[in-house]
């Protein structure tokens, strides 16, 4: 206790209260405590003493969020947003991005990382045009490519392995088709052509 | 097309799963290439070797070039013939990616000590993206053992990989636009060593030299 404390009337009464009572009995502690630790919940039995939650049945979660679906696309147009309505995406569309392909840090090692490419081909006339190539396994389902709102342009974007990678496009599902920006290389094993795309670790 | 291009797909899924069944049918319309094709797949994945690439090499077969069973069948032996010899040449850890990239190489001319050149210099870094610049100069015309040699040389002065490929790359370009292999390389080498290290200056792997620990003077 400091001087301050002793000079002051109010902690002084109350110091002098607490003298006034009586020592601890340590054995009535004792059977306190340990009368405390046998009435003690264990976790299960804990549930009995909480509240009930209200149970919440599948088809009031299923209204709620058909509720919140038809609210959202109501309300769509009245939410303001910071895009202009006058943007002009003929020529920028939004390239597919494609999942990890072959040749990916899963099949050559965690130490390499997967470098993001992106594959462009103009052709006004396809009504549909995937990337294909060693990386996603030759599968023209695995890589459709997206086409700008002018119709001009298709592209995608397909995360790859840093190396040697030969590709080419499927055009309306079945013309193979060479990227013009890259260069040609012709396959010795069966004597066809394939476009070539080097990748650099970053 | 895209009924047969989904079904090469599927077949090369269902070789992937069960090439150690081997009498699954892989290839349409042919039992046995389908068989002899899962034998490929089943021995160097027992091998060790990396077998997305036999996967690949049979759907381009399939799907782009519309080979006959036993041209795909003959490439997907070829080709698991080259990974062993890369993942020899690359020894002792190579990852898929740096064996697929140096059978590769070696489908071009490449030979395997040339791939073994390529490696040591490189030290412990992956050496995909220089065994693919091999290729690619060797694809583009240029002398096997030549294209080994700069690759070797580039590394040893220290050429990012983004100036390994934009040499292959550009190389590439000035013979498709005509020049000859050996010219354009030459041109192209020239403009990059001039802001490379000098040969053997911080070569790592040279005898007696050490970057980080200069010798002590007697």
């Amino acid at each position: 206790m400091t001087d301050h404390h002793e000079t002051d009337p109010l902690v002084q009464r109350a110091v002098d209260e607490l003298r006034r009572l009586p020592p601890l009995n340590a054995a009535a502690v004792s059977r306190i405590a340990g009368a405390a630790a046998a009435a003690r919940l264990t976790p299960a039995e804990d549930d009995f003493v909480r509240p009930p939650r209200p149970r919440v049945r599948w088809w009031m979660t299923i209204g709620l969020a058909a509720a919140a679906a038809i609210v959202g696309f109501v309300a769509r147009d009245m939410i303001p947003s910071d895009r202009p309505a006058d943007v002009d995406v003929a020529r920028t569309p939004t390239p597919t991005v494609a999942p990890a392909p072959m040749r990916t840090a899963a099949s050559t090692g965690a130490d390499v990382g997967l470098v993001p490419q992106q594959f462009v081909l103009e052709n006004r006339t396809a009504r549909s045009v995937s990337v294909v190539g060693d990386f996603n396994n030759w599968n023209p389902k695995a890589t459709p490519m997206s086409r700008s709102s002018d119709g001009a342009l298709w592209s995608a974007i397909v995360p790859i392995v840093p190396g040697r990678h030969v590709f080419g496009f499927i055009v309306n599902d079945s013309i193979f088709t060479l990227d013009p920006r890259r260069s040609t290389v012709r396959d010795p094993d069966f004597g066809t052509n394939t476009s070539v795309l080097m990748v650099a670790r970053p | 097309m895209i009924t047969r291009a989904a079904t090469a797909v599927a077949l090369v899924a269902s070789l992937a799963r069960v090439a150690s069944a081997q009498d699954t049918l892989l290839l349409p319309g042919d039992r046995d290439a389908s068989a002899e094709l899962a034998r490929i797949v089943s021995a160097a994945r027992d091998a060790g070797l990396p077998v997305d690439p036999i996967l690949g090499k049979v759907s381009y077969g399939v799907v782009v070039v519309h080979a006959p069973p036993q041209r795909i069948v003959a490439a997907a032996r070829a080709l698991a013939a080259r990974l062993e010899i890369a993942r020899d040449a690359l020894a002792p850890r190579p990852t898929p990616g740096d064996i697929a990239t140096g059978a590769d190489a070696l489908e071009f001319g490449a030979t395997k000590a040339e791939l073994r050149a390529v490696r040591t210099a490189s030290g412990d870094q992956p050496v995909s993206t220089p065994l693919g610049v091999l290729a690619q100069l060797v694809a583009s015309g240029v002398n096997a053992k030549r294209a080994a040699q700069i690759v070797t040389d580039l590394i040893k002065r220290h050429a990012s990989t983004a100036q390994l490929v934009a040499l292959g790359a550009d190389v590439n370009a000035d013979v498709a636009s005509g020049a000859q292999a050996t010219a354009a390389l030459d041109t192209r080498l020239r403009g990059l060593t001039a802001v490379l290290a000098p040969p053997g200056g911080v070569a790592l792997d040279a005898p007696g030299i050490s970057a980080t620990t200069p010798k002590k003077k007697p």
